[in-house]
């Protein structure tokens, strides 16, 4: 690549992006001038309308007055409340629902009522005898007013209350330790320094995300689309300069925007809490110290390489502004969800989590504004995410070079070209398969997840069969797909067939191996396999039941999204062995349970890869099927019946708990079994080398 | 650098696309010829025939799917850089930069064809001052009327002297007056002994400006040959009537081209 070039481009692109008055308004003006005016508006509004609320006077009813005079004379001599007397229930509730009056009080003497129902008022005491009174405050919670009349309520019967309290204790001779035991005060030994990085802690991360993802979103957009709507990309692409050098010279400005973006909204930010938080400085201290700051500044380096990189491949393929920014939107909107993980109590930051995009670094900022600086966190955070930004930049650079995403004028995904004018096609596209992919996986963490938590049986089949099988198959159809070709429906030979039952069976004890070496570095690895294993044996489920739930459906309906749709869609643009691999992470994370975020399903991800393998070799979906049943049945026959097993293992010299994966498998079964894997898989392959589709 | 003064050849040049729905689509099949230094080169078809995608292979601008084509010796997979910059390449779709100045716009391409600041000085001074743009040097492109934005792009063209010049469509949605300034442009080009690819659907300006035409038609060449040559081969008066026989002769029946508005 001649830097050179990529200078010239790189300068003539900062050169027209600064003379685009909205990229101005969105860099500088945003943070710098908007934003702190904002904060600062909205917290003296804020102020205002509280003291504004304080200074008015509550208007509050109270009925039953003859039952407590000495607390309805304390509600006429509180300056800050209007009595008004002589109502009924009945209309004391309609009046506060009414906004009429702001709250009301029933005093009453009906000890009929249930006990959570009412407050008790001490009204009186008559020969040693306490009179008590049933207290019920009517208020609206919906109304600003009527919650400030019940705080003033509240306050008031307290201090009755406990005045009550007092005087009777006066006459029994009594200190007030002997109703109040128990005297709480609180001491916070957080400096005002700790209670400011809480608070940044809780809001620079998301802001500092969402700002940088922003700054990245509209030059990527002009620099792309922009120029492909505007007619330049054709000028451009007459010069000697590489797509390399083009790319690196447009990323290269996109990528100094949206950092910029993301610093001056950390500048903007940081002096408005400071001067929100000036006036309270004895409590909280919201300056930023500098090494913290450096920290995030240099983590901002990663981020904006990422959202870049994403944002110019997004909009890449967009022909017109307009288009990019519809995709752009999602991504963005998708983004929010990660970035407000800062804001969410007791969300840590783990290894796992630190290889989550977006989710990893917005953790981490909250890590280095709370003080606390884990260096595993950081090189894993920073790694991971300059290899996403490198992903997303090598798709950019992939689509610069494609001449349909440069020149072509028609749509780009055929979803959006309408069924009519659809042609009929063996296989789908790449696009469409991660469009599959996408929908199927939010369908499964949301309807799933839900049906599955509300009835396990049912829940599993109407997963299985309506969100993973059915939009696999209806997707197909409405994109008039060739089913044959898509999901691969072809008989296997015999020596995948047979390499099947082999792999199958050897895998099932590679992967107790996997998952006992994972639960040794991760607790939680095992906690979704029990969970599912406890629910249907907790259910009652018979061994034909559970062989029918947790290895029929599984066989037939993921194999039929990730062997059928997914695979052939990826293998269509890629190697098989590329797709066959993608394809295995993807079925291994579809297995993450919402309880196991945590954890990398790596035993998932290892059989995902052999069964995607064995199918994109043998070129037949029922290889896969035949795997996902095999496996599945022997998990089931495991669960079911490996207490009856252990007693027999143990007579022949192979006892142990590796059978729940919690103990390394045997040497004499672990190396066989990782020999006859590779094996099967080996022949599975070379077998199939040249087979053509189906 | 060029073989018995041919600087543009093209052979058995294929371009198939595959559009969203899967289906190929064969913009140019199997296109040979060649152009002599300093002559011009009409490419005369209708809207659709190809002449946009073969004059794009031939200035390395997309890859040919099948055959070979090079320019000034150079092969243009081979040598993508080496053919860009041996060639103005102007069309339709070569727009330029809004918010760029005129000076500025082709200081950045010079640049980016490898001249060093003095040449590209000395280059722009000498073609604002041809094409009596020096109003114009500083101001940006937004601001100009389209026969001014259309003199920046000749100027754009011409900053780096390339030896090939390759117009598509070029006078396409021009008012007479901004169609001036190409058409000077191609007879200074033929002047100075450059070769020029002329891409049109006007035949009055073939017939004005170039040495041969090739009739394209459905991605295919029909005929190549002087004016002279096509007229008389298909026993005609003029090239709009030796065109519509040439098709006839060839079993097709185009949409007629366009007179010259």
């Amino acid at each position: 690549m001649n830097l050179r070039r990529a200078r010239i481009v790189f300068l003539k692109e900062m050169l027209e992006t600064l003379r685009d008055k909205r990229t101005l308004m969105v860099i500088i003006l945003g943070p710098v001038l908007i934003y702190p005016v904002l904060i600062l508006a909205l917290v003296t509004m804020t102020r205002a309308q509280q003291g504004r609320l304080e200074r008015q006077t509550s208007h509050v009813l109270l009925v039953g007055e003859q039952v407590a005079p000495d607390l309805t004379a304390r509600f006429r001599d509180d300056e800050e409340i209007k009595l008004i007397t002589g109502l009924t229930a009945a209309d004391a509730r309609r009046m506060v629902r009414a906004g009429d009056a702001h709250a009301a009080v029933l005093v009453t003497r009906d000890v009929a009522l249930p006990h959570s129902d009412w407050w008790r008022v001490l009204i009186g005491q008559h020969s040693g005898e306490l009179e008590l009174a049933r207290v019920v405050v009517i208020y609206n919670e919906a109304d600003e007013r009527s919650s400030l009349a019940l705080d003033r309520v509240n306050k008031l019967l307290r201090a009755h209350s406990r005045e009550a309290v007092t005087a009777r204790h006066a006459v029994l001779e009594k200190g007030e330790e002997y109703a109040y035991p128990l005297v709480i005060k609180r001491e916070s030994v957080g400096t005002p320094e700790d209670v400011g990085r809480r608070v940044l802690a809780y809001a620079v991360p998301m802001m500092l995300v969402l700002m940088t993802i922003a700054g990245s979103m509209y030059p990527a957009i002009d620099t792309t689309a922009g120029e492909k709507e505007r007619g330049t990309i054709e000028t451009i692409l007459t010069t000697p300069a590489a797509i390399a050098e083009i790319v690196a010279g447009k990323f290269a400005t996109v990528f100094l925007i949206a950092i910029a973006t993301g610093l001056l909204n950390l500048a903007g930010m940081g002096l408005s809490l400071a001067a929100v938080g000036h006036a309270a400085r004895a409590q909280i201290d919201l300056s930023l110290p500098l090494d913290t700051a450096l920290f995030i500044v240099l983590f901002l380096l990663p981020l904006g390489f990422l959202f870049s990189s994403v944002m110019m491949a997004v909009a890449m393929y967009a022909r017109t502004v307009k288009e990019a920014q519809t995709y752009a939107t999602p991504i963005y909107l998708l983004s929010v969800v990660p970035a407000m993980m800062s804001t969410l109590p007791a969300f840590e930051l783990t290894p796992f989590l630190c290889l989550v995009p977006v989710v990893g670094v917005t953790l981490l900022l909250k890590e280095l504004l709370q003080g606390t600086i884990v260096w595993g966190h950081l090189a894993l955070v920073f790694l991971s995410t300059s290899l996403y930004g490198l992903g997303a930049l090598r798709l950019a650079v992939r689509l610069f070079h494609n001449e349909n995403v440069l020149f072509s004028s028609e749509r780009p995904f055929a979803l959006f070209v309408g069924r009519r004018r659809l042609k009929p096609r063996p296989r789908p596209t790449p696009g469409e398969a991660l469009l599959l992919a996408a929908v199927c996986f939010v369908l499964l963490f949301t309807v799933g997840q839900m049906l599955q938590m509300h009835d396990l049986r049912v829940g599993i089949a109407i997963t299985l069969w309506v969100l993973v099988f059915l939009p696999a198959v209806a997707f197909a159809r409405y994109l008039k797909l060739n089913l044959r070709e898509t999901f691969a429906l072809r008989a296997p030979s015999l020596v995948a067939l047979a390499g099947t039952v082999v792999a199958a069976a050897a895998s099932l004890v590679v992967a107790l191996e996997i998952e006992y070496l994972q639960s040794t570095v991760l607790p939680y690895s095992k906690e979704l396999a029990e969970e599912l294993q406890r629910g249907l044996l907790g259910e009652g489920l018979g061994f034909a039941e559970m062989l029918v739930f947790i290895a029929v459906f599984p066989a037939i309906c993921e194999e039929t999204l990730f062997r059928g749709f997914l695979l052939s869609g990826f293998a269509s643009r890629m190697r098989r062995w590329q797709a066959a691999v993608l394809v295995g992470v993807l079925f291994g994370f579809f297995h993450l349970g919402p309880v196991v975020i945590k954890v990398v399903p790596v035993s998932h991800i290892m059989v995902g890869i052999v069964l995607s393998l064995m199918v994109a070799y043998s070129r037949s979906i029922f290889t896969g099927m035949l795997f996902h049943l095999l496996y599945n049945g022997g998990l089931v026959l495991l669960w079911r019946f490996g207490d009856r097993l252990t007693p027999a293992l143990e007579r022949i010299g192979l006892g142990g708990p590796w059978l729940e994966a919690k103990g390394h498998v045997p040497a004499v079964l672990l190396v066989p079994a990782v020999a006859l894997l590779v094996g099967a898989l080996a022949t599975v392959m070379y077998a199939g080398r040249d087979r053509p589709h189906a | 650098m060029t073989e018995n003064g041919i600087v543009i050849r093209a052979d058995e040049l294929h371009k198939t696309f595959v559009d969203a729905r899967g289906e190929e689509v064969h913009a140019v099949r199997g296109v040979s010829f060649e152009a002599r230094r300093g002559e011009i080169l009409g490419i005369l078809g209708p809207n659709g025939a190809g002449k946009t995608t073969l004059l794009r292979m031939l200035a390395a601008i997309i890859r040919p799917t099948q055959g070979a084509a090079s320019v000034c010796g150079f092969d243009v997979v081979e040598k993508p850089d080496e053919v860009k910059r041996r060639i103005g390449f102007l069309s339709g779709n070569t727009r330029l930069y809004a918010r760029m100045t005129a000076v500025e716009t082709t200081r950045y391409f010079g640049r980016l064809t490898g001249l060093d600041d003095e040449t590209i000085r000395r280059r722009t001074d000498a073609i604002f001052a041809s094409l009596d743009m020096e109003d114009i040097r500083d101001r940006r492109f937004e601001k100009l009327s389209t026969g001014q934005k259309q003199k920046v792009s000749v100027a754009r063209t011409l900053v780096h002297d390339p030896e090939v010049l390759m117009l598509d469509e070029p006078t396409a949605g021009l008012d007479v007056i901004a169609s001036r300034a190409i058409v000077s442009l191609i007879r200074r080009a033929k002047a100075q002994h450059k070769t020029v690819l002329l891409s049109t659907h006007y035949m009055t300006e073939a017939e004005e400006l170039c040495d041969r035409v090739a009739l394209i038609h459905e991605g295919r060449f029909l005929a190549v040959d002087t004016l002279q040559g096509l007229v008389e081969r298909a026993g005609t008066t003029s090239l709009n009537e030796a065109f519509f026989r040439t098709l006839e002769a060839a079993g097709v029946a185009p949409a007629p081209p366009e007179g010259r508005p």
